[in-house]
């Protein structure tokens, strides 16, 4: 039996599995030099796919591979032969725990991203309920210690004051405030903006025409 | 001939774990029958979610190398081609992703459907890639298939039908036939080759040079 007969019958062994590891070693490096047990794998698989009715049924199927340049295998080789894919043995001997199986970039990386960007926000939003939880059982409550905080400093007076239109209101006086307006008069009846500007309340002190 | 089945048990002493360690041992040659086998699954993947044939050809292509670099990361978990189907889908997605991105796109390399399910209903309409020529060559193909499985010894026939279209396993076909294993290997080699006779002219006129 020639060479490529026999290469034939090992291809034909592979393609239904019956090949041990030490066989289909040495068939792999025959075939280097061999295009027609190669062809012979291809058409085993395109009968195959016939035969299973997986060809030809539909216009898509029938000739998706007819579709391909007929350099698409020789373009691709030389592709391969570029890439620089990590020898399994190798790995192994020399990192034991192989660290750069794990930097290597998995083909649906750009969704364990965001399975990691999603699990992140998850323990952000934990930590901030969490934080929020921890703030109202404690003795000094957020609530408790703005409402300490926004209690009138010692001689501010509560004063009230007529408005337009018979209205009363309450408004806060605060004679530190009334001093420091005293003493910079000159810039009372002014924005900082120098314009006017109706959306700002402007702090004047009259002294005693009040 | 009795219609094949159109739905399939997988077949039995799958080669493609083999193939896969080879093929992170360093064995590109291992890779590329990867290739050959699953090629047009791929395409036919890709044709359905992009139109334009020059694309089918770069998303197969980009597929198939993204595949390399991770095959490590194939555990065996799964099939082969569930963890190829993954990586084929992304490519395309990503594909069409860069093209609509692309003020210069071709629109019409665009499918306008999110349709990546193999199994989905397929236009009738050719796409851009089909020409009459390719589908008068795809039918072609498969009637040569036919045509050579009708010839065959009644044997060799039942052999290959077993194991082709039923998917029984090399020691259920001995006992199915009667017959010793090595028997049933002899049968389906011959029966392979018979048929391999009548297909590879056709395939290598249609598309040249494929290895």
């Amino acid at each position: 039996m020639d060479r490529m007969l026999e290469n034939r019958e090992l291809i034909s062994d592979l393609a239904d599995g019956r090949l041990d590891d030490a066989d289909a070693a040495m068939l792999l490096d025959q075939m280097s030099a061999d295009d027609d047990a190669a062809v012979s794998w291809e058409v085993y698989h395109l009968s195959r796919d016939v035969l299973r009715g997986e060809w030809g049924t539909t216009t898509v199927a029938a000739d998706a591979t007819l579709g391909l340049s007929s350099d698409f295998m020789a373009r691709l080789r030389t592709r391969l032969a570029d890439e620089q894919i990590e020898p399994l043995a190798s790995l192994s001997q020399a990192l034991p725990v192989t660290p750069q199986v794990l930097r290597a970039e998995a083909a649906n990386q750009p969704l364990f991203r965001w399975r990691m960007v999603a699990g992140l926000a998850s323990v952000v939003a934990v930590a901030a309920v969490g934080w929020g939880l921890m703030g109202q059982q404690g003795p000094g409550r957020l609530g408790e210690q703005m409402a300490i905080n926004s209690v009138p400093p010692s001689g501010v007076q509560a004063v009230t004051v007529s408005l337009p239109g018979d209205e009363r209101a309450v408004m806060l006086r605060d004679p530190r405030l009334d001093e420091l307006l005293a003493a910079h008069k000159q810039a009372a009846g002014a924005s900082a903006l120098q314009t006017p500007a109706g959306f700002l309340r402007n702090a004047t002190f009259e002294g005693a025409s009040r | 001939m009795t219609q094949p089945p159109t739905i399939l048990s997988p077949a039995p002493d799958d080669s493609d774990l083999l193939l896969v360690q080879r093929a992170v041992e360093g064995n590109q040659r291992a890779f590329e029958l990867l290739v050959l086998k699953y090629q047009r699954r791929v395409a036919r993947l890709v044709a359905r979610m992009v139109r334009d044939s020059d694309l089918v050809d770069d998303v197969v292509q980009e597929t198939f190398i993204r595949a390399y670099r991770a095959l490590h990361q194939f555990r065996g978990e799964a099939q082969f081609y569930t963890w190829l189907y993954r990586i084929a889908v992304n490519t395309a997605k990503k594909a069409l992703v860069d093209l609509r991105r692309n003020p210069v796109m071709n629109e019409s390399a665009l499918r306008g459907r999110d349709d990546d399910d193999e199994t989905s209903p397929v236009s009738n309409e050719l796409s851009s890639d089909e020409t009459p020529e390719t589908v008068l060559a795809a039918k072609e193909i498969g009637e040569a298939v036919n045509s050579a499985m009708e010839a065959l010894p009644e044997d060799l026939r039942q052999a290959v039908t077993l194991r082709e279209i039923e998917g029984l396993s090399y020691d259920e076909i001995a006992e199915v036939m009667n017959c010793p294993i090595g028997t049933v290997r002899s049968r389906i080699f011959r029966a392979r080759e018979a048929i391999s006779a009548k297909v590879k002219p056709l395939l290598t006129n249609q598309t040249g040079k494929r290895w």
